[in-house]
């Protein structure tokens, strides 16, 4: 019953209603203020939710104006060069004092 | 001139199967035109010609997935400028006359500034709530109210067993956002 009459105020709300079962459902709005504001609440639900989603899909807008960062493969191979050298000079040094 | 009217048709077609590259793709090749346009004939900072052609973008992709946009009667770009146009006039508050094709254009689509787009509280109440709402509640609902989706896509893009079982969880999720709503008005700390 629940479902049925979410289903119906969805309906409404989207437009999809037909026009025989708009009229009706009206009615029904008019004479049971419950149902009348199940539907404004349903509508501030959707206007609400599009809201939300248009700033998010704007914040990816502004998000893909930022220059990608690229790895520093430069940077990377210096860094691992620095450390194999510190190694090995490390190992030289201990092979030939305590060897 | 056809070659332009394709490609826009078909970058259209694919915003409209859900292609977001494509969106992005129209927002960086069209961004910097507008906003040396903007800038120049509105004599607003380069922020606010950003702002206003982001606001043209979305309000293009609502448009495209609601149907509204079909085909073009203008290039891709004719048209985004004259919702760009439409933005500013109204974050100005100002009139600014829209020439004849642009007047078709935005007579009958959206083409509002996004902070202008929600007209209660009960409605900016909802927008903060889908930022906790979690998943998959967020998206079943932007994939279905925002950028439509059927249920039977939604179902194969989220992989649920079929349309129904993705229905059901439609339904209880707008119910708890609902319930939600009804306790922060009653607590009345909304505002």
């Amino acid at each position: 019953m629940a479902e049925n009459r979410f289903n119906q105020i969805d309906r409404y709300v989207s437009g999809l209603m037909a026009d025989e079962e708009l009229v009706e459902f009206e009615q029904r709005m008019r004479e049971n203020l419950g149902l009348a504001e199940g539907v404004h609440l349903h509508r501030d639900i959707l206007v609400g939710m599009e809201l939300q989603f248009m700033r998010e899909l704007k914040q990816r807008l502004i998000l893909s104006d930022l220059p990608e960062k690229k790895i520093n493969w430069k940077l990377i191979a210096l860094i691992v060069g620095g450390v194999a050298i510190a190694a090995a000079a490390g190992y030289a040094v201990y092979y030939y004092y305590f060897s | 001139m056809e070659q332009t009217y394709t490609k826009d048709q078909a970058l259209i077609q694919h915003i409209k199967e859900g292609d977001e590259a494509s969106l992005i793709k129209i927002y960086k090749e069209y961004r910097p035109a507008f906003q040396q346009w903007a800038q120049h004939s509105y004599r607003i900072d380069e922020e606010q010609a950003a702002d206003a052609f982001q606001d043209a973008v979305v309000c293009l992709y609502r448009n495209i997935v609601q149907g509204k946009l079909e085909s073009l009667s203008s290039s891709l770009k004719t048209y985004l400028f004259a919702i760009g146009k439409n933005i500013i006039r109204k974050k100005l508050q100002q009139p600014v006359a829209l020439e004849t094709s642009e007047l078709e254009v935005v007579e009958h689509l959206q083409a509002d500034p996004i902070d202008q787009f929600a007209t209660n509280d009960r409605q900016r109440l909802v927008a903060r709530l889908m930022e906790t709402i979690g998943e998959p509640c967020k998206s079943i609902l932007e994939l279905f109210y925002f950028r439509g989706f059927s249920m039977e896509a939604i179902a194969e893009r989220l992989q649920y067993k079929n349309e129904n079982v993705v229905k059901t969880q439609k339904l209880r999720c707008l119910t708890s956002l609902k319930n939600m709503v009804r306790e922060r008005y009653q607590n009345e700390d909304f505002v």
